[in-house]
């Protein structure tokens, strides 16, 4: 009796694939003639633009504050925007897949984790308009936004200079890996600029979540003399943190905000826009100026900066850095906007 | 009239188990139920103590008229029921397993002391001496039989169902327990006695009824009845009196020298055991469980390594080789707990059917149904073993149907030994009769067989030679002509040496 | 009639999982503040409303499928290998090794790093049953903690010796296979790949096995009750090591199958945050260790993933949702399998006494 029963059900579910397998192609056929690009708005029907991202957004706030951007836009922009998260890489590659299936005008995806899947999918819908936010994915199709961190990295380096009492400041760092030699080679560069005898100290976690090791990395360089350690390493961060609360030095943190966890000893933090790359990504496709290729954000389009001296911030200014300090960064943050300054991106000697 | 069970009829589905039963007790009567093996026995003591509802039919309790809907029901009535698997707490003591459910409470809690005092005013008052403080997992089954019976009886029972109540026991506990169930028929207390075991309930019990097929057969006085009538009753015709040929002499087929297990406990479980079963020849095994035989059996099989001494099976030292090689070798066994050994109870009839027989019924590791079914369905003729069908699992059928079942796989292996080991441990006389046709038509046909049994008589009745152990050592070997039970008896309790 | 209301009755327990697990998601989701149909519909959709999400969550089993079978398989036989998680990694990273290094034509390739992959697994889990048979290590703790070790060996491989140095090299990730090494797709723009056909396969293959040969009998004894099967002259040993190296050969297999099929590189992580090992033994628990059963079920949960992806795409539910949906199964099922284990649990203390 039950094998029937199953028997039932796979039929009706066999019809009802084939079914949906006709329309499915009819989809593809209108999809053939809609213009792919958003470029001229179809004044008919809301433009779609769908932010796919590799992890569930959590607590990351640098996928939270790409969501809040891209809210934004959509609203402002009248553009129907869907922001999906994914659990694993697997799944990750399935959403953007079905995406593509769905028809969304634009893709926007995010991070290095997006790379693999987004080569294999972007050359199978050449079509389709993709674009990638903190990486580059050189193809037609895909528009890939990075960050110029070394010049935030920079101004991070240029502070420290001119704040440090023991003339010696180290950085706790991910991995020794070029993507974040922007953020040790700018740092240094700002180092040199403001403080030519300063003592540059760097280790390497070797992992993005291993808050244990940056912490004892971090008691390591301030042994050494360290009185400023940047934290470079994601979740190491929270330990350069810990440890500057126990031995009472002074540390900057990524991507947001973070002095508001603990102001008196979290004195920096080197910012990264997400929220306005996701921003400004939207708005150039609903306007019409979406390019393919790659475009990169620094400090003059606020794409990057410094809490303090690009951005301000709800915590109070530090007495170790001091408002002369912060003016006189702002003069030279002011330089790199005007190129007068130009900071040196390792990767693209 | 006590207890008056009128016209009982239970049907499942196409399945009558019981047709038109009518049964009765008197206060301080101790009334047998006998029958073989799905006779109905077991259903009609389900009715009473409300495990099941009857399709049709009455109870009547002094004269009312009764339903039980469950256990709970019939122990509020007066109905306990001890049954053939003790349903003890082995880790808790003798009087918190008495108490259990109508346990004495101080102002903390449970009343430890109050527990033990009831449990030995019980003990005194109905003569069955028990120790209140030991764990009942450390006490033997004669005494863990006590305490369930303590504990209906706690429970305020004045009638008292016991299912086979001693097949378990040693022949002095079963004295013993006879004694106890007599004394408190005689204090006014009434006893549903289930059993196969006819010597027994004509001694012990004042009526019997014989249930056949679900039907009552007869029920009779047993003062005025015998073996031989009570047989007839169950199995509807004249059982055939079983007749030894003279044993003809043959070569040696298992020798074994000097075995020995130590084991973890300070006596050695085995000690210098040596033994020798020629062709053509029944050498029986008798002692009280636990002193040495499960060892001995395992060890001569290959499920236990040996610490010293050799086993020889035809000639080939098989002394700690694999399961395998050694049942290749010429050795089938009919294992002493068939539930523990002798079968998967998930798997079906067919599969347990198939066990040892592999070799014989595949092609390139592929089995062959159509050749298996027809070895099983064959059995299941010949034996009479009751089961839906061949995919019915082994534990839905009765323990005697699955003894039934393992002898005949054991027999099909047809190997120049074979070990049985309690092989009609619970199965009903026909079924017994037809096992112990097959082990004397194999002794006849030169094979080689160790029996090892509980029941003397059965030792007695097949045995060409008879080695009684006790603790571990062989303490006795007697000739069938000049055993007797007495002087086997002595030798299991301990005796001195015979012979 | 009696094999029918067998099945009916087999299918009782998982069904009812499903459907309490389908309640209590709808509590969820009115929690959420959404609307119950329409989230059960999207997710409907997104498991099976078209043939490209069908083949997404058919892609998504086969992993699931592979490692089931491989956890049905131990289990038929009594023992309970936890490791299919390790077995995967180290097959999968096998197999990614092999494909990258050997040289050959494409399909040698392929077959080559798929046979690697199943016998790096299935070494890793006859390992365990090694330290089992020899030490009277329980099998349970040691596939369990043997997990980690495969994972934390393959992370390490992957972060230092074979790591990706081209592009950003930011992630833990071996390079990319050669594209002649890829398992080529079913359907043109799908995911779907040939490794679906592979578990197919191995699901009727286990299915025969099991029921029709002398091994898988012996297997099937020695789970049900292991006293008669050592009584019936059945070597445990040897058994266990085959059948432990078959189950842990089959989560190598799986992982293979993703690394050659999708990720086309061994990915750290990749593996494990999609949880493919923990919804096989799932899988596994809820159709009983019946292997036809064990990769329906397989389909069922990859179907409640890819639903739950649908549904979190197409409504304001998110995606926690349907991992509650999820977890309420694993918990009627884990009801199921306590019962089981202990009594078990029981037949192995006795053993140990006897043997």
């Amino acid at each position: 009796m039950k094998k029937h029963l199953v028997l039932l059900l796979t039929l009706v579910l066999a019809i009802s694939v084939i079914a949906a397998c006709g329309s499915t192609n009819n989809n593809k056929g209108n999809e053939g003639k809609s213009p792919a690009n958003g470029g001229d708005t179809d004044k008919g029907k809301k433009q779609r633009i769908a932010l796919v991202l590799p992890e569930q957004i959590g607590v990351n706030p640098f996928f939270a504050l790409m969501d809040e951007g891209f809210k934004r836009a959509g609203e402002e922009f009248g553009v129907e925007v869907k922001t999906i998260e994914s659990t694993d890489p697997a799944g990750f590659e399935q959403n953007l897949r079905t995406t593509v299936a769905e028809n969304y005008d634009l893709i926007i995806t995010a991070t290095f984790q997006a790379e693999d899947a987004l080569n294999k999918i972007a050359p199978e819908n050449p079509d389709k308009s993709f674009a990638i936010i903190d990486t580059v994915v050189d193809l037609p199709n895909v528009r890939s936004v990075v960050f110029r961190e070394h010049e935030a990295a920079f101004l991070l380096g240029a502070t420290a200079g001119l704040s440090t009492k023991t003339n010696t400041v180290g950085a706790v760092v991910a991995i020794d890996a070029p993507l974040l030699s922007k953020y040790t080679e700018g740092f240094k560069q700002g180092l040199a600029y403001t403080n030519p005898d300063a003592k540059f100290l760097v280790n390497y976690v070797g992992g993005f979540d291993d808050s244990a090791k940056g912490k004892e990395l971090a008691i390591l360089q301030h042994s050494k003399g360290a009185d400023f350690i940047a934290g470079m390493a994601a979740v190491g961060d929270l330990g350069v943190f810990e440890a500057a609360k126990d031995l009472g030095f002074y540390a900057s943190g990524q991507d947001v905000d973070r002095t508001e966890l603990d102001p008196e000893h979290i004195v920096l933090s080197q910012l990264k826009g997400t929220d306005a790359v996701a921003y400004e990504t939207v708005k150039a496709f609903a306007n019409g100026n979406f390019e393919f290729g790659a475009a990169d954000y620094g400090v003059k389009e606020d794409g990057v900066g410094v809490t303090f001296i690009t951005k301000d911030s709800k915590s109070p200014l530090s007495p170790f850095i001091g408002q002369e300090t912060v003016d006189k960064v702002k003069a030279i943050a002011e330089d790199i906007k005007s190129g007068k300054i130009e900071v040196v991106n390792p990767l693209a000697k | 009239m006590l207890l008056q069970m009128d016209s009982i009829t239970k049907t499942y589905g196409n399945v009558t188990a019981n047709s038109d039963v009518s049964f009765n007790l008197h206060k301080g009567e101790i009334h047998a139920i006998i029958g073989e093996n799905g006779a109905g026995k077991t259903t009609l003591m389900r009715i009473l103590y409300g495990m099941e509802t009857p399709t049709s039919g009455s109870i009547r309790l002094n004269g009312k008229p009764v339903s039980f809907h469950s256990p709970t029901d019939a122990i509020n009535n007066g109905i306990g029921m001890v049954h053939q698997h003790f349903m003890l707490f082995s880790s808790f003591t003798v009087a918190e397993n008495i108490v259990i459910g109508r346990e004495p409470s101080s102002p903390i809690g449970f009343d430890r002391k109050a527990a033990a005092s009831v449990t030995d005013q019980l003990a005194k008052q109905y003569g069955m001496p028990v120790d209140p403080w030991a764990k009942v997992g450390d006490c033997s089954l004669g005494v863990q039989q006590r305490v369930e019976i303590l504990k209906v009886l706690h429970q305020g029972a004045e009638i008292i169902i016991l299912d086979e109540p001693t097949g378990v026991l040693t022949p002095l506990e079963v004295k013993e327990l006879l004694a106890a169930i007599k004394s408190l028929a005689a204090q006014g207390k009434s006893f549903i006695l289930i059993s196969h075991k006819l010597q027994e309930i004509i001694e012990v019990a004042d009526r019997i009824t014989v249930l056949r097929d679900g039907k009552v057969t007869g029920t009779v006085q047993a003062a005025d009845t015998d073996e031989e009538q009570l047989s007839k009753l169950m199995v509807g015709r004249d059982l055939v009196k079983l007749t030894r040929e003279k044993k003809q002499s043959g070569k040696p087929v298992l020798e074994v020298n000097s075995l020995s297990i130590r084991g973890d406990r300070t006596k050695p479980l085995l000690s210098d055991v040596s033994l020798q079963v020629n062709e053509g020849e029944i050498v029986g095994i008798a002692g009280i469980s636990g002193n040495g035989q499960s060892e001995l059996l395992q060890a001569i099989s290959g499920l236990l390594k040996p610490d010293k001494g050799s086993v020889r099976l035809l000639g080939q030292d098989v002394t700690g080789a694999p399961v395998g090689d050694i049942r290749r070798g010429g050795l089938a066994h009919i294992p002493e707990d068939r539930y523990q050994w002798g079968v998967s109870k998930e798997a079906d009839v067919l599969e347990n059917g198939l066990m040892g027989h592999t070799a014989r019924h595949h092609k390139l590791g592929l089995l062959r149904g159509s050749s298996i079914r027809g070895m099983v369905a064959e059995w299941v003729e010949r034996f009479g073993i009751k089961t839906g069908s061949l995919n019915t699992k082994a534990q839905f059928l009765s323990g005697g149907n699955l003894q039934k079942l393992i002898v005949a796989r054991e027999l099909a292996q047809d190997t120049p030994f074979l070990i049985a080991a309690e092989p009609t441990r619970g199965v009903d006389v026909g079924a017994m009769e037809i096992i112990h046709k097959e082990l004397l038509q194999r002794r006849s046909a030169k094979g080689a067989i160790l029996l090892v049994s509980s029941e003397l008589t059965e030792v007695l009745k097949l045995s060409d030679r008879i080695l009684v152990m006790f603790e571990g050592k062989i303490v006795g070997e007697l000739m069938a002509e000049t055993a007797t039970e007495e002087r086997i008896s002595l030798l299991m309790a301990g005796g001195k040496h015979v012979g | 009639m009696d094999k029918v209301t067998a099945t009916l009755r087999s299918l009782v327990q998982p069904l009812l999982a499903v459907i309490v697990g389908l309640a209590v998601g709808a509590i969820a989701i009115v929690i959420v503040g959404g609307s119950i149909t329409e989230t059960y519909a999207e997710m409907w959709r997104g498991a099976f409303g078209s043939f490209y999400f069908l083949t997404n969550t058919l892609t998504r089993a086969t992993p699931i499928i592979l490692i089931g079978l491989g956890v049905a398989l131990a289990f038929r036989a009594g023992f309970f290998n936890m490791g299919s998680e390790g077995q995967m990694v180290l097959g999968a990273l096998s197999a990614a090794l092999t494909a990258i290094y050997m040289p050959g034509p494409g399909w040698l390739k392929m077959i080559a790093a798929i046979f690697a992959g199943m016998i790096a697994g299935g070494i890793w889990s006859a390992f365990a049953g090694w330290l089992d048979a020899k030490f009277r290590m329980n099998l349970l703790i040691t596939t369990l903690l043997l997990n980690y070790i495969a994972t934390y060996f393959a992370a390490y491989m992957v972060t230092y010796p074979f790591k990706d140095k081209t592009g950003s090299a930011a992630m833990s990730q071996t390079v990319m296979l050669g594209r002649e090494a890829w398992l080529p797709k079913l359907f043109q723009g799908m995911t779907l790949h040939v490794g679906f056909l592979l578990a197919v396969g191995v699901t009727i293959l286990m299915f025969l096995f099991m029921k029709h040969t002398v091994k898988g009998y012996e297997i099937r004894m020695m789970g049900g009750n292991p006293l008669f099967a050592s009584y019936g002259g059945i070597q445990r040993g040897k058994l266990m090591l085959a059948s432990m190296f078959v189950s842990g050969g089959l989560a190598g297999l799986a992982g293979s199958v993703e690394v050659l099929g999708t990720q086309y590189r061994f990915i750290d992580g990749a593996l494990t945050s999609p949880g493919y090992a923990w919804s096989g033994i799932m899988a596994t628990l809820l159709a009983g260790s019946h292997p036809i059963g064990t990769a329906l079920a397989a389909i069922l949960i990859a179907a409640l993933q890819t639903g739950g992806m649908g549904m979190e795409r197409n409504t304001d539910v998110p995606l926690e949702v349907s991992s509650i949906i999820q977890a309420v199964l694993i918990l009627f099922v884990s009801a199921k399998l306590t019962y089981s284990f202990i009594k078990r649990k029981k037949a192995g203390a006795k053993n140990g006494r006897a043997l």
